[in-house]
């Protein structure tokens, strides 16, 4: 066997040029894989950052008569919410719990208006949410308005300027309120930085003429254990709506899974080109070395060891190129993962289905690095596995006939 | 005896033609004999030998090597049986260009499996030196002459001490002197280790090198 790999390995040095085209067909093929997972790992970890940062906290409280269809029904509103709020915050995992008011409005310049989503925040927001990292003018001050610089800059609005918000206040009338902008918000959530606007909650709710809110956000100290918490948070708020991060992102985690099933086609168009590549690089080499597998089946060697050689020379291209691929790979992930890639600067404010705006850094995946490698490994030794059975049914004089 | 082969026949097909390459070879051959097999181009040299050999099939007869009947052998049999008690010499040389001339001459050895690393490296060293290749075992087949690579092609034929060497027209790709170097080589190795060799040629000077000749002519043997 030992014997079989050596001759195997001293095969494949023999076609320099050859050999380094399939190990580079095989290495590229491996390295953009390997680029896609982590750059897509590195989407969904900002994206979920995002989210969680921005919209959902780690879990929402919400009425009991929420209605997932009308989410800023102004009949949605949560009672009791400070002693619910007290309750939730007595567990030891919750970090923070912030109440917002969140209702449908009407942001008009005088010359344009737009539909945002305008947000009462209370003084314990930052327990929760990361907006007031992201402001860069001003600040959230009493009677003012925070808004997301793209919706600024769409209405031609900057920081001092009036606007006129119009909402249909509890008991369904029509209110129109002037406001002042006191701060902008440039968020990498592209949801808050288009369409949202914030205020001091008591504000909120005084123009809203209740003293309810919409939903309670709590952060735990781990976003992962949505499940292990869910139950202690449900007993904490009986009655209530508890929804994880999870269940308030389901699109975007379904997209998360039609972008890994998107990696599997890739990873597999990748292997059929590499296969390809591999089954002629073999059937040549077969073709040039007839006469040797002739003298070496005259010497003794069986039809199964001949075929091992080309087997094992399959798996040496294969494992060789996977590793080549895997340098080239963490080559080409380093830009990304160090320097990153501006998606506000390639795709502007266009809706790209995931929650991230600006620089965008890729991530380590150890998953993609051994997925790859096995990948390319297996797929070489099926390329080889046709070239190595053609060899088996080959007759020693015939291959030797060829060349005398 | 050592080879005893009983009313051979072998037929290709060429194109829609079946041509007759042996029609009832017998012969036999005692151990340590140096017989050569001389005709013509086309006699049925060539196939004799594969026959022999067992890297052919003839279609009928009977070939015996130390009273064991080849013809019924299955492949990895037949794979084995070659390993074991045949040593091949070809007109071309067939040394694996990617291998030194030690790794050449030691492929033998590794297959039986049965030598370890150091008995491996007297082996090979010593019959490098008996066919008077000493020093260049590190040298690839391409950078030796044809004479030389004939040699490495002895010695890996007898580095195992077959029973049986089939050479096929050994010296067809040298020139006369170089031939001769050969044939002398061989008659010597053959003396010295006592294996039987079995060569075919059509050069009249290496024939009469042979202590037994046999004539073969359209597939059958003449003298």
């Amino acid at each position: 066997m030992t014997y079989l790999f050596k001759l195997a390995f001293k095969n494949i040095l023999r076609s320099k040029i050859r050999t380094i085209l399939t190990f580079l067909i095989l290495s590229f093929g491996v390295a953009l894989y390997i680029l896609l997972a982590c750059l897509m790992a590195g989407f969904d970890k900002v994206s979920i950052k995002n989210v969680i940062d921005f919209e959902t906290g780690h879990y929402k409280l919400r009425s009991p008569d929420f209605d997932e269809d009308h989410p800023y029904d102004l009949k949605n509103y949560l009672e009791n919410s400070q002693a619910l709020k007290t309750r939730v915050l007595k567990l030891g995992f919750v970090q923070g719990a912030a109440e917002r008011v969140q209702f449908l409005a009407e942001l008009d310049n005088s010359i344009d208006s737009a539909p945002v989503v305008a947000v009462g925040i209370g003084p314990q927001d930052n327990q929760v949410f990361s907006l007031e990292q992201y402001i860069i003018e001003g600040r959230l001050e009493p009677g003012g308005l925070l808004m997301g610089k793209s919706l600024a800059q769409d209405m031609g609005l900057q920081k001092d300027d009036l606007i006129y918000l119009t909402f249909r206040a509890q008991q369904g009338m029509y209110t129109s309120i002037e406001m002042l902008i006191t701060g902008i918000v440039n968020s990498a959530n592209p949801q808050v930085n288009n369409s949202m606007v914030f205020m001091n909650l008591d504000e909120a709710q005084k123009q809203l003429n209740t003293k309810q809110v919409t939903d309670i956000t709590v952060k735990t100290d781990a976003f992962f254990k949505v499940k292990e918490y869910e139950p202690q948070i449900k007993a904490a708020a009986p009655n209530i709506q508890v929804y994880s991060w999870k269940k308030l992102s389901e699109d975007f985690t379904a997209m998360m899974t039609m972008k890994r099933k998107f990696q599997g086609i890739f990873l597999l168009m990748i292997m059929v080109i590499a296969v390809v590549g591999i089954v002629n690089t073999m059937l040549m080499s077969v073709y040039e070395k007839k006469a040797e597998i002739g003298t070496m089946k005259a010497l003794g060697f069986t039809d199964q060891e001949v075929s091992n050689l080309f087997l094992f020379e399959g798996f040496l291209i294969g494992l060789a190129g996977g590793l080549m691929g895997l340098i080239l790979g963490t080559l080409f992930n380093s830009w990304f993962y160090f320097v990153g890639m501006d998606i506000t600067a390639m795709m502007g404010d266009q809706d790209i289905g995931m929650p991230i705006m600006g620089v965008v850094r890729s991530a380590w995946i150890a998953d993609a690095y051994i997925k790859a490698l096995l990948f390319a490994t297996l797929a070489s030794i099926v390329a080889s596995y046709y070239p190595a059975k053609k060899v088996t049914k080959m007759e020693a004089m015939e291959c030797l006939r060829t060349v005398q | 005896m050592l080879l005893q082969v009983k009313n051979l026949n072998k037929t290709y097909r060429s194109g829609k033609v079946d041509v007759k390459a042996l029609s009832n070879i017998n012969l036999n051959l005692e151990p340590a004999e140096f017989t050569a097999i001389a005709g013509p181009s086309g006699s049925g040299k060539t196939t004799l030998l594969n026959c022999i050999g067992t890297i052919d099939r003839a279609e009928s007869g009977e070939i015996f090597l130390d009273n064991v009947e080849l013809m019924g052998k299955s492949r990895n049999e037949l794979a084995q049986l070659r390993k074991e008690y045949f040593g091949f010499i070809f007109q071309t040389y067939n040394l694996i260009p990617v291998l030194t001339v030690f790794e050449n001459v030691e492929m033998p050895l590794k297959l039986l499996r049965k030598y370890s690393g150091s008995e491996i490296k007297d082996k090979v060293l010593g019959m490098l030196n008996q066919v008077g290749l000493a020093g260049l075992e590190n040298r690839r087949p391409l950078e030796l002459s044809g004479g030389q690579q004939q040699r490495v092609s002895i010695a890996r034929a007898l580095v195992k001490h077959p029973k049986m060497v089939l050479a096929d027209e050994p010296t067809a790709n040298l020139d006369s002197k170089t031939g001769e170097e050969i044939v002398d080589l061989m008659k010597s190795l053959n003396e010295q280790e006592g294996a039987s060799f079995l060569f075919s040629t059509h050069d009249q000077l290496i024939m009469k090198h042979a202590k037994r000749l046999i004539k073969i002519r359209d597939g059958m043997i003449e003298s």
